[in-house]
């Protein structure tokens, strides 16, 4: 009986609990559309991660693996372990008046173990004759498609013509990370031939194994990560290498489920909001529950469960909703992502969805539910004792359960305790700043009490006789202002930044692998080019192994699931060789954050000084002063970190997370990199392909054009990020509505009497708008400067770029945010405002 | 035999800083099957007194026993059950739920008291008051008398040994107030409950056994 009490109890309030439902219904759709495609892209990850590796397990390293780490790792693995080689690098097709940069898979047979290569003549690239017999090449279209070529075409690949065997259709082994350059396949056989395996090159020699079935892969992977315990060498299971080309779109989904979490939060105030008006009004048929004989304990769970019974509809219709918005965002995320999804929503994610919504539901009205507890049916008798300060106190608890789960979902969300952490401060500091903002402007609102115009003089009264619903409004209108304004605000820093660095010129070329005996010949190159390099910076590849004389290799234990992004990054900079330089002065782009910055050349045997990119070392955790250890290809180097920088990126230039002072390294085998600045359009090609032809094993990166891809990408995921920010908004502009909705009902009573007392309806119409105008345009307003705020604190401390604001942008963006309020807010009014008064009193 | 017995009971609020004495040293009993009416100007503290004998509300001093229980020892929960088995209550405002027709506000007692046949005893009840024809209307559809009527049969259907009632015809006009209190007092008679009433009115607080008066939280 209680049950169908309760549900009677909806039903009678029907808008209550429509308006209840569609906001936490909105504000979970960003929630479960999220969760979907996540769970749909793991689970098309986990089917495909065999085949984007080719194998089951694999070793690789930024230098060839030598025959006895070869066999160590061989031996490592269970009995019947078939094994095979390939090496990937960077380099430059050419053909008679073009080049291009590629990146080249150098492959045996059978490559891969798993999947396929489609080929344009041939299903599958295992009935295509074998690469081996001839030096011929199969190519990615988009190579085809940019140096004009056909099958049988010839194309140069260092110092060897190869012929064009087949296009690639279809690549199961392709990945995110491939996108730099289009993909070619070469038999090993030919490689060498190419001339392009210098010492010193950036190429990465790998070994990929197939496990018998009956092994298990994660033993396989302990095994062999106990038996090769060189840092520089990564091994990875197929399983590591899918969440590798799912990082990126991990990255994206993280910042996607903040947004969503602004979303749900918001819902959460106007649902709170909602929930507190009805609950005031069924106060009394609480106590006269409570006065038939109904424990406080008793009522406490069936209104606890009501609210239950609201959030799961809420899930269930959202999770209806999420199926229309699912395709929209695979169709935005499918760049982002190595694997096509499917669009379909996991039992998962429908189960998670109700359990935040109800256990949801419940913490955003525990403040209100707690009150039932301390409820006095005495007021049946209209005798009331005035609340304590004890249940002030109670009142402030229950908002604890829903602090910690907004915190426990923001670390969720984010995969990120920092960046969770952050999320949440900043979140709480805002909402506390438009409570205060919003708690002056009922203060200020008070002058107006006594103005000489009537409608304001009611506005103004409307305003302070309902400071809760005035709060919540401000506070939602002002959070999805904040965040409409900020992802524009980014987007179009981050685009000037990344075309701009610094306001210096981007460089026209970035160019690799340059030999010691070629640097001086390419600079003569480029002075007969009309042209001289900006930076030319040597590279030493090498492996850090102690920090302060403790073994710094791999840590056997670590998992390959790791939990935090964080962890995620730790592990990934400790497990990677790296990359040394050395010079005298800072580079453009760089500054010192803590220490000094190397004191002259190195002499002698003590250890020399060190440079190292602040995240790195933080990363890491090393600290200034710690000593580390090096083995710059078999010779130990010892140096002190003495300075900390921060370093532009962006810039292009050759900038090295390790910089050594000058001395210690300079005879070590190295390569260079050098940056040629801007060039006029006419003179790219001729200078690209005259370097590609004189240095056929130096590697040339098309700055513009990287710079250009780079862009389209962030300007896609502001579109996804837009598409949440917008969802945020339509759930603000709800949660406006459903306010507007309650706010006009409660004052029914105000109007109509005012009605009765001769006022009139354009009068109390006007009350009514500068009511809403006042708030909606003082929260937009606020909202559009702390979103300029953050976006300039953004733009600085976490891209360290310049910020580029558009000013005019939050204008038209309160505008319209007020224009949307003023709408949504007259439409309810004019609704009740139009009823005949007697009615309404008589109701 | 008392089955009411009030032993010098005090009740004050807080009000800011003010300290406000409701009730102070009261003691009274009352009979089985006795009606007393309790009558006052307003602010003397009937209502007070009668949240108290419901146990929606504690003293601050002194005892209440209903029957054998002392109720100013009871917590909430032991309070509820015991309302629910012994108590019934009619209140001024009537307090019907909105959304629930009739007969299922009159099966509210039972359905919470996890009474069997609740349908039937719930119809029974609206007999005694004359409403069984209006059963499943909705409070709204309801005059003033009819809503009162409503409560009264709410209040006794759970056959209570004791029926509190806050001013039940303060919302009626003379003539409908009339009729609705004989049925109320014909109720009380059948069942045999004892009654407690707090009244303005005079006439009324004459049809009971006793009057006792209250002024300024004591009675005269």
């Amino acid at each position: 009986m209680l049950f169908r009490y309760m549900l009677k109890e909806l039903r009678n309030g029907p808008r209550f609990a429509l308006l209840f439902i569609l906001n936490m219904s909105l504000g979970l759709l960003g929630f479960i559309s999220l969760d979907a495609l996540k769970r749909n892209f793991d689970d098309r990850l986990q089917d495909s991660a065999r085949t984007l590796l080719g194998a089951d397990l694999s070793i690789s390293a930024r230098r060839p693996l030598s025959e006895n780490e070869t066999k160590i790792a061989l031996e490592s693995l269970p009995r019947g372990t078939k094994s095979q080689t390939t090496v990937s690098l960077y380099t430059m097709a050419a053909t008679g008046d073009q080049s291009s940069l590629v990146e080249l898979r150098s492959i045996d047979d059978p490559y891969p173990y798993y999947g396929d290569i489609i080929l344009e003549h041939s299903p599958s690239h295992r009935n295509a004759p074998p690469l081996s017999t001839s030096p011929s090449l199969w190519i990615a279209p988009e190579l085809a498609m940019k140096l004009s070529l056909k099958q049988g075409s010839e194309v140069t690949i260092g110092t060897q013509k190869f012929r064009i065997a087949d296009l690639i259709k279809e690549d199961t082994a392709s990945s995110i990370g491939a996108g730099m350059a289009p993909r070619i396949y070469m038999s090993r056989k030919w490689l060498e031939s190419t001339g392009l395996m210098a010492k010193g090159n950036t190429a990465t020699h790998s070994m990929l194994y197939e496990i018998p079935s009956e092994a298990s892969i994660e033993t396989s992977r302990i095994a062999l990560k106990t038996a090769i315990p060189d840092a520089s060498i990564r091994v990875r299971s197929y399983q590591e290498s899918g969440q590798d080309n799912g990082r990126m779109l991990g990255y994206l989904s993280d910042y996607l489920g903040l947004v969503a979490l602004v979303a749900f939060s918001l819902a959460g105030i106007g649902a709170a909001y909602l929930y507190r008006d009805y609950f005031e009004r069924r106060s009394s048929s609480i106590a006269i529950l409570i006065s038939l004989g109904l424990t406080h304990n008793k009522a406490l769970l069936l209104y606890l469960f009501q609210v239950c019974f609201l959030g799961i509809i809420s899930a269930i219709i959202s999770s209806l909703l999420a199926l229309g918005l699912i395709p929209s965002l695979m169709v935005l995320l499918k760049d982002f992502s190595p694997v096509s999804f499917n669009a379909y929503l996991p039992w998962q994610t429908v189960v998670l969805a109700i359990v935040i919504g109800a256990i949801g539901s419940v913490f955003i009205c525990l403040p209100m539910l707690q009150r039932l507890r301390y409820l006095k049916p005495a007021l049946l008798f209209h005798e009331q004792s005035t609340e304590t300060d004890g249940l002030k106190a109670r009142g402030l608890i229950a908002y604890i359960p829903l602090l910690l789960a907004f915190y426990g979902l923001s670390i969720w969300q984010a995969h990120s305790l920092q960046v969770g952490s952050l999320f949440f401060g900043m979140s709480v500091l805002v909402v506390l700043i438009f409570a205060g903002i919003a708690w002056c402007f009922l203060t200020a609102a008070r002058s107006f009490s006594r103005s000489r115009i009537l409608p304001l003089r009611l506005g103004a009264m409307f305003l302070r006789a309902h400071p809760s619903s005035t709060l919540s409004a401000f506070i939602a209108i002002g959070l999805g202002s904040t965040l409409i304004n900020l992802i524009p605000q980014l987007q179009s820093s981050l685009l000037r930044e990344l075309d701009n660095p610094a306001g210096q010129k981007l460089p026209s070329f970035f160019l690799f692998d340059i030999q010691e005996d070629q640097v001086n010949e390419l600079q003569q190159l480029l002075t007969t080019l009309n042209s001289k390099p900006q930076t030319t910076s040597p590279m030493i590849m090498a492996r850090l192994t102690r920090v302060n004389d403790q073994d710094f290799s791999r840590d056997h234990d670590e998992k390959s699931d790791v939990e935090t992004r964080e962890a995620e990054r730790e592990q990934s900079s400790r497990n990677r060789g790296v990359n040394l330089s050395y010079r005298s002065e800072l580079a453009k782009g760089e500054s010192i954050d803590a220490g000094q910055f190397f004191k002259g050349i190195h002499t002698g045997d003590s250890p020399g000084e060190v440079s190292l990119e602040t995240n790195y070392a933080s990363r890491l955790k090393i600290k200034l002063g710690d000593l580390l250890t090096f083995d710059v290809q078999g010779l130990e180097v010892k140096a002190i970190v003495t300075s900390l920088r921060q370093v532009k990126w962006n810039t292009f230039e050759p900038n090295f997370f390790i910089v050594l002072q000058p001395g210690i390294i300079d005879d070590a085998p190295k390569t260079f990199l050098m940056n040629i600045p801007d060039l006029p359009a006419d003179r790219k090609i001729p200078t690209q392909l005259a370097i590609v032809k004189a240095f056929p094993n130096v590697s040339v990166i098309d700055v513009t054009a990287l710079v250009a891809k780079i862009t389209s990408i962030v300007e896609q995921m502001a579109l996804v990020l837009n598409v949440m920010a917008y969802l945020t908004s339509f759930t603000g502009m709800l949660v406006i509505y459903s306010i507007a909705q309650h706010q006009a009902l409660a004052r029914r009573w105000d109007h109509n009497l005012l009605k009765i007392l001769g006022a009139e309806f354009p009068v109390l119409l006007k009350a009514s708008a500068i009511e809403f105008v006042s708030i909606s345009g003082l929260a937009s307003l606020v909202g559009a400067a702390i979103g300029l705020i953050t976006s300039y604190a953004i733009a600085k401390m976490v891209f360290k770029g310049v910020w580029h604001a558009q000013f005019a942008l939050p204008i038209y963006l309160s505008l319209g945010l007020v224009s949307l309020c003023l709408v949504t807010a007259m439409g309810a009014t004019i609704r009740i405002l139009g009823s005949k008064p007697e009615l309404q009193i008589e109701a | 035999m008392s089955i009411v017995s009030v032993e010098n009971i005090a009740k004050s609020f807080r009000q800011a800083d003010t300290e406000i004495t409701v009730l102070q040293s009261l003691s009274f009993a009352v009979e089985a099957g006795e009606t007393l009416a309790i009558v006052g100007q307003s602010g003397s503290g009937k209502s007070t007194l009668l949240s108290l004998l419901a146990g929606l509300d504690q003293v601050d001093q002194g005892r209440i026993v209903i029957g054998d229980k002392n109720i100013s020892s009871l917590n909430q929960s032991e309070l509820s059950r015991f309302r629910g088995e012994n108590i019934g209550i009619i209140f001024q405002q009537f307090h019907l739920m909105k959304g629930l027709t009739a007969l299922e506000n009159v099966m509210l007692p039972l359905d919470i008291a996890g009474a069997s046949h609740a349908e039937e005893q719930a119809l029974a009840a609206l007999e005694l008051v004359g409403l069984s024809h209006r059963a499943r209307h909705l409070p709204q559809q309801l005059s003033g008398g009819e809503m009162q009527r409503v409560a009264i049969a709410r209040a006794c259907v759970g056959r209570p040994r004791i029926l509190l009632a806050d001013e039940p015809s303060g919302n009626l006009d003379l003539a409908t107030g009339t009729r609705v209190m004989d049925q109320l007092f014909d109720a009380v008679k059948e069942r045999g409950m004892t009654m407690i009433l707090v009244t303005h009115d005079s006439g009324l607080a004459s049809r009971c056994h006793r009057q006792l008066t209250l002024q300024t939280g004591r009675f005269q």
